[in-house]
């Protein structure tokens, strides 16, 4: 079954990363390398999940967010917030716009992220997500 | 008319003459001093009418003994009199003189009466010498006025021996009965010397008292003029009673003059409220601030304050002090940005070095059998792991000193928080062959208040320690209400810390300075501690080390204050 993620995310090492374990757990990934494109698809091909990266040209991930949530085609899908900002403000803020979880890329492992993903598609609550993020 | 011998007659005994014999009869003689006055009865014998002459000696007698008092009387006066008195005729010779002229001119009784007053004494105005006839006795003789010389006209009388002294006069004129004839002059005057002194002594403290106010608003001027803060002064009247040149730099427009209605129109073009500024003037006696206001292309601080007098308490105006604080605010988001930018950067890299390690271990191990090459790996991902902490750690301690951390505050289940969080170091602790207990607390534990992801922080860094530090055995966990707190006791079984760094336990970097190169860097940064430290310390509770021996494990701690619960209704 093709379960379509989208990435969003412009540092080139991160999405090289990510890429892979996804490839490595058998889904299907789709990128975007900012906030414009990042809406963009994920109105075409209308993804099961989106991973979005903060720090962007052109539209931060706070800003595609809020945009996101505002579009009655793709509010619904399942937003985690990846990031590797310091303080909790950002997050605050994805977490009060909507998004499911915020996790930090330096302190989780790409595995632990898949499992992350795994757990949420599966239909678990941000609440009943074990571990800190 | 003949009179009868020894018949009773009257007589006049005003001098006229006048005689009968009839009895109650009045003078009838006009010009006599006793005219229409009553006859008295006359005793002569021999013709000469001695009553009359014997009344009248009589009355002589009397009015020459009245006369004589009345002038001992006045020369008493005169002569007690502290002022000098001098009595010109219309030649300005002195006709009377008292002793206290006498003395103050020195000369003698008999020396002045009889001589001309100019002859006695000179009078100066100033160091001028007054010619005669503008002299005050003169000017009285021909005006007939009375002329009062004050102390500040400055007169001074010169005697003949050279003495010189200030006086203060008043020269009347003598006037005959009908007031118009002028038959003399009198002078009362007295030496002002004294007098003069004081005021000399009173201009002088008021000059210097001038000069000290002098000197004090030129010293607040200046004060104000170099102030590097904005500074204003409004009176009750609104009148801008002071404004300052830093003031008006903030404004912008430095050579306005400004009034309380153009600075107001000026600061409503941004959010500051100017009437609230000057709610003093209308008898608000708190100090008003506003942080943080936007102004054109600036930002300011406004501070102001009432004027009170301090006997009366009564408010005289408003001070207000402004204070361009752009720079400072520019800097301050400056850092914040520096700091999102620097962890960004810092953490980026670290990550896909960890995530790529860590994914050739997982999904290549088959093509990794050379344990050379696994370790290679292993130390690489070890290596970023342990890099990714301390730049967690330093990027921590620099906003935490810096007071860059918003902490929450919010009650939160401590207990649960343990639970979990130990249950998250289970792996750890089993890799290493150690156990983990939690001794739960008898009865329900109210909840804790502070931050809750920092004291996760916290209470992860102990356990971690424990673990770290303790080769067999394990850690335990206790809660324990103390007080107004919660505490958390973390007992391990580990190798205890030596007596020595235990003072050194929650500085910086535990290190003392001569030991700096014999540290044990494989364990971490050593800012662990301190930053718990900060943790806690910022959240209200408070961190230390109860026990600990060599070899025989060590017990940490850390309270947090019980949230005070809202009784539900």
């Amino acid at each position: 079954m093709q379960k379509v993620i989208l990435l969003v995310e412009d540092d080139p090492l991160m999405l090289r990363m990510y890429k892979k374990i996804f490839k490595f757990e058998g889904f299907d990934l789709d990128t975007a390398k900012d906030g414009e494109e990042g809406l963009e698809k994920a109105k075409t091909n209308k993804p099961v999940m989106i991973l979005l990266d903060i720090m962007m040209p052109k539209m931060n991930g706070i800003e595609m967010l809020a945009k996101l949530k505002k579009d009655p085609d793709i509010k619904g899908i399942p937003v985690i917030v990846l990031t590797n900002l310091a303080g909790t403000r950002d997050a605050e803020k994805a977490m009060a716009l909507g998004a499911v979880k915020y996790i930090v890329k330096s302190e989780h492992e790409p595995k632990q992220v898949v499992t992350m993903v795994k757990e949420i598609l599966a239909g678990n609550t941000a609440e009943e997500v074990p571990s800190s993020s | 008319m003949q009179e009868p011998a020894h018949k009773t007659h009257y007589v006049c005994t005003g001098g006229c003459g006048g005689v009968t014999d009839k009895p109650n009869s009045t003078c009838q003689v006009e010009g006599c001093p006793l005219h229409k006055h009553p006859l008295v009865p006359c005793s002569c014998k021999d013709g000469k009418h001695t009553a009359v002459l014997e009344k009248r000696s009589e009355e002589l007698k009397e009015l020459e003994e009245t006369l004589s008092k009345e002038r001992d009387r006045v020369n008493l006066i005169i002569s007690s009199m502290g002022e000098g008195l001098l009595v010109v005729d219309t030649d300005r010779k002195i006709t009377m003189i008292n002793p206290a002229a006498e003395t103050l001119l020195e000369i003698s009784h008999k020396d002045a009466i009889g001589k001309d007053w100019s002859e006695i004494v000179s009078t100066l105005k100033g160091s001028k010498k007054t010619p005669t006839n503008e002299r005050s006795f003169a000017r009285t003789l021909e005006e007939g006025s009375t002329i009062i010389t004050h102390l500040d006209d400055d007169h001074y009388y010169l005697t003949k021996s050279g003495r010189k002294f200030p006086i203060v006069s008043i020269t009347s004129p003598l006037k005959g009965a009908e007031g118009k004839e002028i038959f003399g002059a009198v002078k009362v005057f007295r030496d002002a010397t004294p007098e003069k002194k004081s005021k000399k002594i009173v201009e002088q403290r008021v000059g210097e008292r001038t000069r000290e106010l002098g000197e004090e608003q030129a010293r607040l001027l200046a004060s104000l003029e170099n102030l590097p803060l904005g500074f204003f002064i409004i009176d009750l009247n609104h009148n801008i009673v002071v404004i300052n040149p830093a003031m008006q730099e903030i404004l912008g427009l430095p050579n306005r003059k400004w009034t309380f209605e153009t600075m107001k129109t000026e600061f409503s073009k941004s959010d500051i409220d100017f009437n609230q500024l000057c709610a003093h003037c209308r008898g608000v006696t708190s100090s008003y601030g506003i942080d943080d206001v936007s102004f054109g292309n600036k930002i300011l601080r406004f501070i102001s304050v009432p004027i009170i007098m301090p006997d009366e308490q009564e408010i005289i105006g408003t001070a207000v002090v402004v204070e361009d604080i752009t720079e400072a605010k520019l800097l301050e988001r400056t850092k914040d940005e520096f700091f999102s930018i620097a962890s960004h950067e810092l953490r980026t890299p670290l990550a896909a070095i960890r995530g790529n390690a860590a994914m050739l271990q997982q999904y290549f191990g088959d093509k990794l059998e050379d344990t050379d090459m696994r370790e290679m790996i292993d130390d690489m991902r070890a290596s970023s792991v342990r890099l990714i902490k301390i730049v967690n750690d330093f990027l921590d301690v620099s906003r935490l000193e810096q007071k860059r951390v918003e902490f929450k505050k919010e009650s939160f289940d401590l207990v649960l928080l343990i639970k979990e969080s130990l249950q998250d170091l289970e792996g750890t602790a089993s890799e290493r062959s150690l156990y983990l207990k939690f001794v739960e607390p008898k009865g329900e534990m109210p909840k804790a208040m502070g931050d809750r992801d920092r004291a996760r922080e916290v209470f992860i860094n102990l356990v971690g320690n424990a673990i770290k530090y303790t080769d067999k055995g394990g850690a335990t966990v206790e809660v324990k209400k103390r007080g107004g707190f919660l505490k958390v006791f973390i007992n391990d079984t580990g190798i205890g810390i030596p007596k020595e760094s235990q003072k050194l336990l929650f500085r910086k970097f535990q290190q003392a300075s001569e030991k700096i190169l014999t540290r044990d860097v494989t364990q971490g940064t050593g800012l662990g501690l301190y930053i718990s430290k900060l943790l806690i310390e910022n959240m209200g509770g408070e961190i230390r080390l109860e026990r600990s021996e060599k070899g025989e494990g060590s017990t940490f701690s850390f309270s947090l204050p019980i949230a005070k619960e809202k009784r539900k209704e």
